[in-house]
């Protein structure tokens, strides 16, 4: 078995900015993809196999980032393509590459897994051609296909923006873009923005083809409630929303389409980190679970760390920035140096950290979802996709005093292929809305393997350890 | 498997990998190397992956999280939007009436 310094798993602007830190001072690490390539998410390219004649502006963010990691990748080990399934005593990961199970020990862990979208449902929601707005983004920057002419996006944040500027840019004919929230609360963002000249750069990129487009609709205080079509989503319904997102009755639209995209902005990804048993606390102001993490990104033990979305959501920047602190601090342990030069950048790196948290704030303050939607889900809704579980019957549940989110597995919530990522927030949200604390809600257990891997994968796994 | 209205391929800006032709159900389908499984799909007017109970199911996250594109690759279940085409990979869409 390989032994590391350091394994750094997500290579998305955390993990990247981790493994330089680490790799540049000659420590022996690991880092850990499902992509074929680094990048994460955001910094995505297209594919390899694809010849760019014109970069898109997402992908020149990253570009800095991704160069320096290249430069330093002859001395760090890559396993692309590959998903941790396991981790066992603190010490040992378990991995699936080409179908095979691999192990490795590490001496610190970094935990970039990054973030995942949050999405309330509405009736139809599992309907073909319903995906997040992030998976359609990701269908047009990164595999350039526009997948339909009509397209409507419903939820709230600034991705709504960003890929309906895209689809314009591919030449949708028609984009209609409904936002729980209105123009006006949007506007508290502005002096913020002006503050960043990143931020500034981007919302104008995102802006100026959504402008002077008349293909492009606005539609404030008004989202997607239910869609319909016989195998794919054909037309959606939308409504008004009133101050707490309460769907307003009479004000409802039909309108055609091709696609709907859905999207309530992000969740850290935390299943690892539950599964090495780090402690997490609920932010009641984004609505989610975050690893509990000191000043450093450790969470729970000496040489656990997280960084980056996964660590609680802040963007790119603020991940680049986290994953630095968390390399730099992990090489001060390794190196044992009495070295206050170490502990000068990572004072000045949290100062940097300060203002992007503002902004990030702010950020939360606007779009965080309000209760209306919630509620609004009706009760033969599906809610849990991987096994059909509706509204009602999650209620149900909680009504009949199944108050811990686990128990609420008796329903088959949380049992199927995704085991929870996809709809654990919403459940979460039923239980808090029926009047229950969090200290009884608890969180969602993550047991090994942490993805559905085939168990042939296990063969090699199993056969090694039994011959110990 | 339903075929809907057919997607594009944007053409600006980028040169795709070498043609590949994949079959999905008994039927051939064009691709290019560097696609996405789910995305060939889709491109080809195919968007019901699965079916749940009945219920049709296709790409949801297309970033490996829900596994609602799961499809039957060469005799694997694979997550449709996680695999890259290859020339002469066999597809079969799925069916589940029962829960697994």
């Amino acid at each position: 078995m390989e032994s590391f310094d350091a394994v750094v798993l997500g290579l998305g602007p955390a993990g990247i900015a981790a493994s330089i830190e680490l790799a540049q001072r000659g420590h022996r690490i690991a880092v850990i993809d499902e992509s074929p390539e680094p990048g994460g998410r955001i910094y995505r390219k297209p594919p390899s196999e694809f010849h760019v004649i014109q970069h898109w502006d997402r992908h020149k963010a990253g570009e800095h980032l991704l160069a320096r990691f290249e430069d330093i990748s002859d001395s760090i080990r890559v396993f692309s393509r590959t998903q941790v399934w396991g981790c066992f005593d603190n010490s040992t990961l378990t991995a699936i590459r080409d179908g095979r199970t691999l192990e490795m020990n590490f001496r610190n862990l970094i935990i970039c897994e990054g973030a995942m979208e949050r999405v309330i449902p509405f009736s139809g929601w599992t309907l073909p051609g319903v995906m997040t707005v992030g998976g359609l983004q990701k269908i047009l920057l990164n595999q350039r296909i526009l997948p339909g002419r009509k397209v409507i996006l419903s939820g709230t944040g600034p991705l709504l923006v960003a890929v309906g500027s895209a689809l314009i840019r591919c030449g949708a004919q028609s984009v209609d873009i409904c936002d729980a929230t209105g123009w006006v609360e949007n506007l508290i963002l502005l002096p913020k923005i002006l503050q960043h000249s990143f931020l500034l750069q981007e919302a104008l990129t995102y802006w100026k083809p959504l402008l002077f487009s008349r293909r492009v609709h606005f539609h404030r205080h008004q989202a997607v409630v239910s869609v319909s079509g016989k195998d794919k989503v054909e037309s959606a319904v939308i409504t008004r929303l009133d101050q707490q997102w309460r769907p307003m009755p009479g004000s409802e639209k039909t309108i055609e389409t091709d696609i709907v995209g859905v999207h309530h902005g992000f969740l850290p990804a935390n299943r690892l980190t539950r599964l090495c048993g780090c402690s997490h606390v609920y932010d009641s102001r984004q609505l989610c679970f975050r690893p509990d993490v000191d000043a450093y990104g450790r969470c729970g033990g000496e040489n656990l760390y997280v960084a980056g979305d996964a660590a609680g959501i802040g963007g790119a920047i603020l991940a680049e920035i986290r994953g630095k602190i968390a390399g730099l601090h992990v090489a001060f342990r390794l190196e044992g140096k009495e070295d206050s030069a170490f502990l000068d950048e990572i004072l000045s790196l949290q100062k940097r950290q300060k203002k992007l948290r503002q902004w990030n704030d702010a950020l939360t303050r606007v779009f965080t979802p309000k209760k209306g939607l919630y509620e609004a889900i009706k009760d033969d809704t599906i809610v849990c996709r991987c096994e059909g579980v509706q509204a009602g019957v999650i209620r149900n549940a909680v009504a009949s005093g199944m108050d811990n989110i686990n128990e609420i597995k008796h329903t088959r919530f949380a049992m199927g292929h995704c085991q929870g990522r996809v709809c654990e927030s919403v459940v979460l949200e039923f239980i808090r809305l029926s009047g229950i604390p969090m200290e009884r809600i608890g969180i969602l257990n993550v047991r090994p393997p942490m993805i559905p891997i085939p168990s042939s994968a296990l063969e090699n796994f199993v056969k090694e350890h039994l011959a110990v | 498997m339903s075929k809907g209205l057919e997607a594009i391929r944007i053409t600006d800006g980028i040169e795709r990998g070498k043609p590949v032709t994949i079959q999905v159900n008994g039927e051939r389908i064009s691709s290019f190397a560097g696609e996405s499984l789910a995305t060939a799909l889709i491109a080809s007017g195919r968007w019901v992956f699965q079916t749940h109970k009945g219920r049709p199911m296709g790409v949801f996250c297309n970033i490996g999280i829900c596994h609602s594109c799961l499809v039957e690759v060469d005799g694997v279940t694979e997550r449709a939007c996680q695999i890259e085409v290859k020339d002469g990979m066999i597809v079969k869409t799925r069916q589940f009436d029962d829960s697994l």
